[in-house]
């Protein structure tokens, strides 16, 4: 049986925008704009892509100048929507004095929340997660959580007032692939507002096999900025993430245990 | 850090309806390198507390410093919109001055004799009557050498003023000036703009200026420690986010300030003066995923 809904039926290989929080995207796929060699490839892998989101962290300036990490010297806010990330806080207060810098910066109120619970797995603490989220999201915010693949967890989300909600399909960083594609796609069925697989992809098969799932969307970083050319794999997660989005859309057959053939059975010779 | 330029006003200019709009132009040339002085001996209180109101928007919009002249009150009522007082010798004593305003407020005085004393609690003195002038016409003029003399006596950056012209600005700068203070060579000029630019340009002639962080060079400057990412700092007294960020070279349409743990929005950089002991975030955007 089909995994897709009336609703969304192809029309010929076409596709709908990623409607999001009041925006519109044409691009299903969101990447980070950490861990590249350079920010010259970094600009080459976000094109290569197609992507219109990025995400960003926030930072400290570096007074000493020893770096030239200020992100915005190399990427143009009008080129692609910023999407800041509270990355690295572990606890709500943390994560909320983050998010406000974010929005103090000027470009827009769009947040991706995450709250680690545990530094080996970097796992997300889901119960501050929630409790930053209520905060974020009365303060106007548009929030997108990051959360485990747990279906109550992203109801309760949805339910503050996230504007998508994104579970991970393996821990940040791991490019373990799609783990458990029942709880994704659990998700995916009882949520209204976008799904996006947020961290674990390694490779532009897990970026297509998560999108089979019907989700709305996929964030990663590493697979593309560690990858021996970050460009190249940027430019096959842009078609993974489209073929995978497709193929949802044109509806799979249905898996048998037994063979079927292809060809008539009948008019064979004699 | 303290202007180097000080454009001074008088009772008439304060009277005059255009004065808002022609000075507001000027503090968007100047902008934090120009301090406007409201002075008006005898402006009433309300007249200078509602320019001091209506300057507070320019002020903060272009960096430009507004510095009430002898009205302690009119100051504390203008709170954060005015940088500073400009103490004259008929003005409360500056320690009492300072004890009012707190420690955050730019606080200099008029000195017209040598020998006079000045009291405590002051950043800057401004010293006159330099050149022979019109503002001041029975006053024999001291010269720059009373500059030279006051600079290695008083351990304070110096203003010199009185009939100076932008040719006599390299002189004053040699003799230890900090800076001048003008009112007839810009409001007077044919195109106050301009003069104004040419003042500048020879106060600031790499047209930047000295980093604030030149408390170690100019060890009689009076400073505070900050707290800055981190990491403690000394900058002068009574500096601006603005002007912080401006000393750090750091372009401040990239950076979010929080100061004790709560965000200045960047339209207030301009008008927060640091205190003592402040901590202070600076951040930006880097790459993150």
């Amino acid at each position: 049986m089909s995994e897709r809904t009336q609703t969304e039926a192809p029309l010929a290989g076409t596709d709908r925008p990623l409607e999001m929080g009041g925006r519109e995207f044409t691009s299903r796929l969101i990447l980070g704009t950490g861990k590249y060699r350079d920010n010259e490839t970094m600009m080459a892998a976000l094109r290569a892509s197609g992507t219109e989101m990025v995400t960003v962290a926030v930072r400290r300036v570096d007074l000493d100048r020893s770096s030239d990490e200020a992100i915005l010297n190399h990427l143009d806010p009008d080129e692609f929507f910023l999407l800041a990330n509270t990355a690295g806080c572990y606890t709500a207060d943390e994560a909320i004095r983050y998010a406000r810098l974010a929005r103090a910066a000027g470009f827009n109120e769009w947040i991706k929340l995450e709250v680690i619970g545990d530094e080996a797995t970097l796992l997300p603490d889901v119960q501050a997660t929630l409790e930053a989220a209520k905060v974020l999201c009365d303060e106007g915010f548009k929030v997108m959580a990051y959360t485990n693949d747990d279906l109550i967890s992203a109801l309760r989300l949805e339910d503050a007032g996230c504007v998508s909600v994104m579970p991970l399909a393996s821990p940040i960083g791991s490019g373990l692939g799609l783990i458990n594609p029942f709880y994704i796609r659990e998700i995916k069925s009882r949520l209204s507002v976008p799904v996006i697989v947020d961290a674990g992809v390694g490779t532009a098969s897990d970026a297509c096999l998560t999108m089979e799932q019907g989700v709305d969307g996929l964030l990663m970083n590493t697979a593309v900025a560690v990858a021996d050319d970050p460009v190249a794999m940027a430019d096959a997660m842009r078609l993974a993430t489209r073929a995978g989005r497709l193929a949802w859309l044109a509806g799979r057959m249905p898996r048998r245990e037994v063979a079927v053939p292809s060809s008539p059975t009948t008019g064979m010779l004699d | 850090m303290l202007p180097r330029l000080h454009l001074l006003t008088n009772d008439d200019l304060l009277a005059d309806e255009r004065l808002l709009r022609r000075a507001g132009a000027l503090m968007e040339r100047g902008g934090g390198r120009l301090a406007l002085h409201l002075r008006g001996p005898r402006t009433p209180g309300r007249r200078l507390y509602e320019l001091g109101v209506a300057f507070a928007g320019p002020a903060a919009a272009t960096g430009a410093h507004l510095l009430v002249n002898d009205r302690v009150d009119v100051a504390m009522a203008l709170r954060g919109s005015a940088s500073g007082v400009h103490l004259g010798g008929r003005s409360l004593p500056p320690a009492e001055a300072r004890s009012l305003l707190g420690d955050e407020v730019l606080l200099g005085r008029s000195i017209h004799g040598e020998g006079e004393t000045t009291g405590e609690g002051l950043d800057y003195l401004m010293v006159g009557t330099i050149y022979r002038s019109e503002s001041h016409p029975g006053r024999e003029p001291a010269g720059p050498a009373r500059v030279e003399r006051l600079a290695a006596a008083r351990g304070l950056p110096l203003l010199a003023v009185g009939g100076v012209t932008p040719g006599r600005v390299g002189e004053l700068r040699r003799a230890g000036a900090h800076g001048v203070a003008v009112i007839r060579g810009v409001w007077d000029a044919p195109d106050p703009g301009r003069a104004l630019d040419d003042y500048l340009a020879r106060l600031e002639p790499d047209g930047r200026e000295d980093p604030p962080m030149s408390s170690k060079t100019d060890p009689s400057t009076r400073t505070m420690t900050l707290v800055v990412n981190g990491d403690e700092r000394e900058v002068p007294h009574g500096l601006t986010i603005a002007g912080l960020l401006e000393a750090l070279e750091l372009v401040p349409g990239t950076v979010v300030v929080e100061r004790n743990r709560e965000i200045v929005p960047r339209e207030a950089h301009a008008e927060v003066t640091l205190a003592e002991g402040d901590q202070l975030e600076l951040v930006h955007f880097v790459g993150g995923g």
